[in-house]
């Protein structure tokens, strides 16, 4: 105790700058940055494709390696692991320094290792391309990729990990304890999940449920933990205003971490009936923090709401990351039985939870860090290509949403009836809903684009900034 | 693309967000306590009781086991009676004992028959002198008589046993009691003389 006032005392005095701070983010949370939105392009066009072939399945007939089998898990682990967990590490390594006051510990050794998990990325793509995909859904990378993949994790976490325990700010504001609590329950869970499928290899429908737990787990707790991070960090900053009421978040943070991981397994088959029943019920009580959350951050931002959305480009994302995650939540809550089981509506959740309620909001964080640790400014260089990325990546998540929930309760109602005719409404009938879906994605890779793009632009005028116009 | 002119650093970028005095409400208790109990009448609807073996939603028990069909059961009754009171000879195999002069009943063109009239007769009566199985002659008089012993329920459950054993190779069909007493009523002249094959041999 003694030791640790000391050090918190000795330390205050060497608190280093914010100029300091965001020197040491550079590399590392750029980094991070540009190759998340790289892989969420990349991802995005994996995913558009993909889509193509469920209503024209001769598209690209004849290649093993682009048939929807493969390029569905290949975009949909390109979009999880490649974009949204490497966004949300940058995110993590940008909070912790900031709200911890401290400078990065290794900054050569986080870019490296950022390198690997892309290179690892890189490797479990073109595996499930090539046919090495282990079949568990969110854990499709095969071994040779899923162990360099955890490597260069554990290199990050530990020195994300290393920076928090060495800040000069020894009060931990809101967002670091999601941080700090997605940051230790990811590995954990991938562990977990890897060790047990394939390397004990347990049988048959314990698979289903470890790679359910696994896959809920990393959506509800570690990707929405990344996000309410970016919104209470955010939010707050960009209404001008202190957090208001952090009890409830308090509450919040703690029923999420108590009730999240439970969730999830409500549609699983030939299972023993408590297990969807008590996933059911675990789905309904997740509403409780999650709404006790948002409300804390709607109490802070009460009032300015239409003021700051006009005003600034990072508060606009963040809004509609909010009613995302309200939205996805109640979806599961109700729709999340045996209605909907086996058909479009559970794979939309996976789409709106990374691409929608994480992938918003950690674009919308992006928009401001970005310019921060680049031109010094508040705001990217070019505001039409922020407005594009923007909306466009609004649009695609909402016709991602929206298609695949409608084609799942299209899907939902023929299951449901023995009369009607399967192939004509279930498969045939929703094309027009799956057609938007590819529109969808087709807006997210625009967005991502644009985004790249702005940050190009930013990075050239830091660079002939620095260099004295060389370039 | 425009060239802005920097901005003066804004105060919200350099400083960090703060927290308000004061904040703790009860509601997400209260609202947590009411889903909890619509949980638990879900969970008890609809949880099978907790138990590992029931996979439907609804069920709070197994579903009832549905009962064999008869030649499953008569089957299952033969290889008890076959175990207490023919194994000896003919062993658990089926193979019998060449070197013993026991025949063997795995395989044997006397069980296999597509009829399993000359099979029911033997085990009534009993069969004595020479007798050609798969190639071997054996002649042993020890073979017992089971008319008084079985009843036509018990000869049937046999003979569906050693008929239908895979394990030994055997894939005839199963016998049934109607048959057994048929033929037992057909032979009741017999009383305890046994069969010979030249006298069985006109049976199909």
């Amino acid at each position: 105790m003694t030791t640790a006032q000391l050090s918190s005392q000795t330390a205050c005095t060497t608190a280093p700058s914010v100029a300091e701070v965001e020197a040491s983010c550079r590399l590392p949370v750029l980094f991070l940055a540009f190759s998340g939105v790289k892989w969420l392009a990349v991802g995005a066009v994996l995913a558009l494709l993909a889509s193509i072939q469920l209503y024209n399945p001769t598209f690209m007939e004849g290649c093993p390696w682009v048939t929807y089998g493969r390029l569905r898990p290949a975009a949909v682990n390109a979009l999880t692991y490649g974009f949204a967990l490497q966004a949300a590490f940058g995110l993590s390594l940008w909070l912790i320094a900031r709200l911890g006051r401290v400078t990065l510990t290794n900054t050569l050794g986080l870019f490296i290792a950022g390198m690997f998990w892309n290179i690892a990325v890189t490797v479990g793509v073109i595996g499930i391309l090539a046919g090495d995909a282990t079949g568990f859904d969110l854990l499709e990378f095969p071994l040779y990729a899923a162990l360099p993949l955890f490597a260069s994790y554990a290199l990050v976490g530990a020195w994300a990990l290393v920076t928090l325990h060495r800040r000069t700010e020894r009060d931990l504001y809101v967002s670091l304890w999601f941080v700090l609590a997605a940051l230790l329950w990811f590995p954990w869970i991938l562990s977990t999940a890897q060790g047990l499928l394939l390397g004990w290899q347990v049988p048959g429908v314990v698979q289903a449920i470890v790679a359910g737990w696994f896959a809920n787990n990393l959506l509800q707790i570690v990707l929405t933990g990344f996000a309410l991070a970016v919104l209470f960090y955010f939010v707050p900053k960009t209404v001008k205003r202190p957090l208001a009421n952090p009890g409830l978040a308090q509450t919040g943070f703690w029923l999420l971490l108590l009730i999240g991981g439970w969730g999830g397994l409500s549609q699983l088959a030939a299972v023993p009936a408590w297990i969807p029943a008590v996933s059911g019920a675990a789905n309904v009580l997740v509403l409780v923090p999650v709404i006790a959350l948002l409300v804390c951050l709607w109490q802070t931002a009460e009032g300015k709401i239409a003021e700051t959305w006009k005003s600034n480009a990072t508060f606009r994302f963040l809004l509609v990351a909010a009613i995302l995650l309200l939205g996805v939540t109640l979806r599961t809550a109700v729709f999340g039985g045996h209605f909907t089981q086996f058909t479009f509506f559970a794979t939309a959740r996976t789409d709106i939870v990374v691409l929608g309620v994480f992938g918003l909001a950690a674009l919308g964080a992006l928009h401001h860090i970005v310019p921060r640790l680049t031109t010094g400014e508040d705001e990217m260089p070019s505001d039409g290509l922020a407005d594009l990325a923007f909306w466009a990546s609004l649009l695609g998540v909402l016709a991602i949403g929206i298609g695949f929930t409608l084609a799942g309760f299209k899907q939902g109602v023929v299951n449901g009836s023995a009369e009607s005719k399967f192939l004509e409404s279930a498969v045939t009938g929703i094309a027009s809903n799956l057609k938007l879906v590819t529109v969808g994605y087709g807006a997210l890779a625009l967005a991502a684009l644009a985004f790249l793009a702005n940050f190009a632009l930013a990075l050239r005028r830091c660079c002939a900034a620095c260099c004295g116009g060389a370039r | 693309m425009s060239q802005k002119t920097k901005k003066p650093e804004t105060e919200s970028a350099e400083t960090e967000p703060t927290i308000a005095a004061g904040g703790g409400s009860a509601w997400p208790f209260v609202l947590l306590v009411v889903l909890l109990f619509g949980c638990f009448l879900h969970v008890e609807s609809t949880g099978g009781a907790f138990r590992a073996d029931v996979f439907q939603a609804g069920m709070r028990t197994l579903p009832p086991q549905t009962d064999d069909p008869p030649a499953v059961k008569s089957y299952k009754r033969g290889a008890q009676l076959y175990a207490a009171g023919c194994v000896g000879c003919h062993q658990a195999t089926g193979l019998g004992s060449a070197a013993l002069n026991f025949p063997p009943l795995a395989g044997s063109e006397w069980v296999v028959r597509e009829k399993p009239d000359r099979l029911i007769r033997i085990m009534l009566n009993a069969v004595e002198g020479p007798i050609k199985v798969k190639d071997i002659t054996y002649d042993n008089p020890a073979m017992l008589a089971f008319r008084d012993v079985y009843s036509d329920d018990d000869i049937a459950a046999i003979a569906t046993f050693i008929r239908g054993n895979a394990e030994w190779g055997n894939s005839a069909a199963f016998v049934t009691p109607q048959q057994v007493k048929a033929i037992r009523d057909g032979t009741a002249a017999m009383g305890s003389q046994k069969w010979r094959v030249e006298s069985l041999e006109p049976v199909p």
